[in-house]
């Protein structure tokens, strides 16, 4: 999959509401401040992509805008037709 | 079945919960992963407790807030108040007023609870056009 097509995935089930978090990746956000509401809005209008670097817990990390359009940025994997964020 | 516990920490205080997990197959080593909808209900929870005890607080606002998927401008044009008067309230560079705690943390409660009545009445009240100018009383 190429970023651009990953990009356009990880919009379309994070409007479908596929997601899934990592307990690490929960206890990340929730010390940021970041919300439910956060990450899905981040998730849903994500704008930049790259590929996580060998090794990583995570395929692909995303950039895009919380509630109050400050960049958030989350590394995920697409697993089975659900996003699973595993880095916050 | 098994359960993981999720936290939030509020404006010093702790609310704690435990939900439904699961381990993937393929990648057990990411550790217990929390469904998007549980995550939902441990936040509405929260929000729930923070109505029901009357807590105030930035922290609390915010939850509240961002449960309520609003951005500050959304709630400062609801509850007719400046955005940078929102900010303020959130970094605490002056206190939330009870009456906004109040409001926000409402709306919050009836999000949870799948309802939308305070809302909806903030939105009415925002809005100034299409209100009667004369109004019939029934004293009968």
């Amino acid at each position: 999959m190429d970023p651009e097509e990953a990009l356009r995935v990880i919009r379309g089930l994070a409007k479908a509401n596929r997601i899934r978090l990592t307990a690490h990746a929960d206890r990340e956000a929730a010390e940021a401040g970041a919300t439910r509401g956060d990450i899905r809005c981040a998730l849903a209008n994500a704008a930049n992509i790259r590929r996580s670097g060998r090794g990583r817990a995570s395929d692909w990390t995303v950039v895009g805008p919380d509630l109050d359009g400050d960049d958030l940025q989350l590394a995920l994997i697409i697993e089975d037709g659900l996003l699973v964020i595993t880095v916050y | 079945m098994r359960t993981t516990e999720l936290k939030r920490k509020l404006d010093g205080r702790t609310f704690r919960g435990q939900v439904p997990c699961s381990v993937s197959k393929k990648r057990p080593e990411l550790g217990p992963l929390i469904e998007w909808d549980d995550l939902g209900v441990f936040e509405g929870k929260v929000v729930q407790s923070i109505f029901a005890q009357r807590l105030l607080g930035p922290e609390s606002f915010r939850f509240c807030r961002k449960f309520c998927e609003m951005s500050m401008q959304a709630v400062a044009d609801l509850l007719q108040v400046d955005r940078r008067t929102v900010q303020r309230w959130e970094s605490e560079e002056s206190p939330v007023p009870p009456w906004a705690m109040l409001l926000v943390s409402k709306m919050a409660d009836e999000r949870s609870k799948g309802r939308a009545v305070m809302r909806s009445w903030l939105r009415e009240l925002a809005d100034e056009e299409g209100r009667p100018t004369e109004i019939d009383v029934d004293v009968a």
